[in-house]
């Protein structure tokens, strides 16, 4: 028994002085378990050789070499790594947003808002950087907790404030973390199969119920949209290890029996609706804003100021809304092209590293945040082009608006928390919460002795 | 024949690669092998091999699993992948080319020196 823990005591001690040279603590459990496994069965065949216990362990450590060397080239190969050229993207899009605030602020004699452009931008800079330290596996970790957690947090926005427009909007930005949280839900749930799939939906309709009574609809239809694209792209890649089809089939038939369902009985989709398509059905009312900004940009050149005498100062809110529409004015359509080009850059890159992760929770977790922002892109630039279904949240990182671009930082900080990670550590690694014995994952039973805290 | 690991080192993880390609193996088992199939010849060192497979590994030349096979340990089995296979099979050719050129010459040398 001494001697078995002597040689535990000399295993752990090679192991301990590699380990001390890899900077990347998580690691280590991964790293030296494999060590520790080679220096065993190394040890076993020099006694079959027959060398007594102590030298053939003396040899063995010694076999495996120098460790300082060991741990600096593991070092090299498991350094977590910040993902600059998001940090560059991110910084271009809010210095044009700064610049675009300043040109918008001295254009149309506003309320000078250039200080707290700064303020906010830095204070986002501050909740990335955070977001970046954080653990982001928190969410695969304890899902349904910060789930519920997260619905009371948000329900309790809207419920404390008073129920003006502004109040609301608060809410509205805090929900655009809802799909990065969602993925925990999925996480933890593809692993229980077709009833898996039906709780996923089960945690859609508790949400509903959280958003819907505080007119926050058409917020809700868009991230159940994004939470649905999650779940589709779960099963493409056969993470809740289903059949495919069925798997499809049962999330599609019920989603879209739900739409249709909620199109014949909700008047006011269907106005925004039929807004989006033709905006001079109700040019005093709902297709006021489409048919301004559509006369705006109808009138805008390529390079210079439009046409028509100082129509672009006549949108409202150009600033936060519709600073898309007033620069294709004031500027021409470079001033769009250049902006879509930075958050291209964004996007696209984001989406490559996406691609690049192995682990299922850090694939969803970056996937959710780039859907995130993409649809408010997407949505921002349509509005402003005149093809209005929902009032935008933001352009984000570019057009003025405090909330907003603190909880976008903060989701640019969360995906690059998972590009930080090496994608070669899986799940288990990952989220090894070194309780269980017997871990059931991808159709193999994996036996943690750590989880006896040897 | 220890001296011709420095030869060796630019092509260890072609040799790697080459024992993945008849079945999964673990860390120890690979350098076993090794030896086995080179008449002892070469020996890799554990410290030497597990930075080169976690590199394989990030490249994504091979990719890893936890099993256990004979005892109750687990132990970290790696695979070759498809863009793993490729790799060998251009390294191969590389060497290939390489080794008959350096033959060549060290058989030109012989017949200049027997002249």
């Amino acid at each position: 028994m001494q001697n078995l823990q002597q040689s535990n005591n000399k295993i752990r001690e090679y192991i301990d002085s590699v380990c001390n040279q890899i900077r990347w603590k998580r690691t280590h459990a991964y790293i030296s378990n494999e060590l520790e496994n080679h220096i065993v069965d190394q040890k076993k065949a020099f006694i079959a050789d027959g060398l007594d216990e102590d030298a053939a362990l003396e040899k063995a450590i010694v076999e495996m070499g120098d460790p300082i060397g060991v741990g600096t080239e593991l070092n090299r190969i498991h350094k977590p790594k910040m993902e600059w050229s998001i940090v560059f993207f991110t910084g271009i899009a809010l210095l044009l947003g700064l610049i675009i605030n300043v040109v918008i602020s001295m254009d149309t004699d506003m309320e000078y808002t250039i200080g707290k452009v700064i303020f906010y931008s830095l204070l986002g800079i501050g909740f990335m950087i955070a977001a970046y330290y954080l653990d982001y596996t928190i969410i695969g970790k304890h899902p349904n907790i910060l789930f519920f957690v997260f619905l009371i947090i948000a329900l309790g926005f809207t419920i404390i404030s008073p129920h003006y427009q502004s109040r609301v909007f608060y809410t509205k930005f805090i929900l655009l973390l809802y799909p990065t949280i969602y993925t925990g839900i999925i996480y933890s749930m593809r692993k229980n199969g077709y009833l898996g799939l039906v709780l996923c939906g089960a945690f859609m309709i508790i949400s509903y119920v959280v958003f819907t009574p505080f007119s926050l609809y058409s917020i809700y239809i868009l991230y159940s949209l994004l939470c649905l694209i999650l779940i589709t792209i779960s099963i493409l890649k056969g993470w809740f290890n289903i059949n495919k089809i069925i798997g499809l089939l049962l999330v599609y038939i019920p989603t879209i029996a739900v739409v249709i369902m909620t199109l014949l009985n909700n008047q006011y989709l269907w106005i925004r609706f039929n807004n989006l398509l033709n905006p001079n059905l109700d040019p005093l009312g709902y297709g006021w804003s489409s048919l301004l900004a559509r006369e705006i940009i109808s009138n805008a050149k390529f390079i210079g100021e439009g046409l028509g005498s100082n129509s672009g100062y006549m949108v409202p809110a150009i600033n936060t809304d519709f600073s898309i529409t007033y620069l294709v004015h004031r500027f021409g359509w470079i001033s769009l092209i250049l902006i879509v080009a930075v958050l291209a850059l964004l996007i696209i890159k984001s989406f490559k590293l996406c691609l690049k992760q192995s682990s299922v929770l850090g694939s969803l977790v970056s996937t959710s945040v780039l859907l995130t922002f993409s649809m408010q892109v997407v949505i921002y630039i349509a509005y402003n082009l005149g093809f209005q279904l929902i009032a935008p949240l933001t352009l984000p990182l570019i057009s003025y608006g405090g909330v907003g671009t603190i909880i976008n930082m903060f989701l640019i900080g969360i995906m690059l928390s998972v590009f930080k990670w090496d994608n070669l550590i899986n799940d288990d690694v990952l989220i090894s919460s070194g309780k269980r014995l017997f871990n059931y994952t991808d159709g193999k039973i994996i036996i943690d002795f750590k989880s006896l805290s040897l | 024949m220890k001296e011709s690991k420095n030869l060796l080192s630019g092509y260890t993880n072609m040799l790697l690669l080459k024992l993945l390609e008849s079945k999964d193996m673990y860390g120890y088992e690979m350098i076993e092998e090794l030896a086995k199939k080179s008449d002892n010849s070469f020996s890799l060192k554990a410290g030497t091999l597990y930075p080169l497979l976690h590199s394989l590994e990030k490249d994504g030349m091979i990719t890893s699993y936890e099993g256990n096979a004979d005892s109750a340990r687990v132990r970290k089995y790696y695979g070759i992948t498809k863009k793993g296979k490729k790799m060998l099979e251009e390294k191969t050719t590389e060497w290939k080319t390489h080794s008959s050129k350096i033959d060549q010459i060290l058989e030109g040398g012989a017949k200049f020196a027997t002249i």
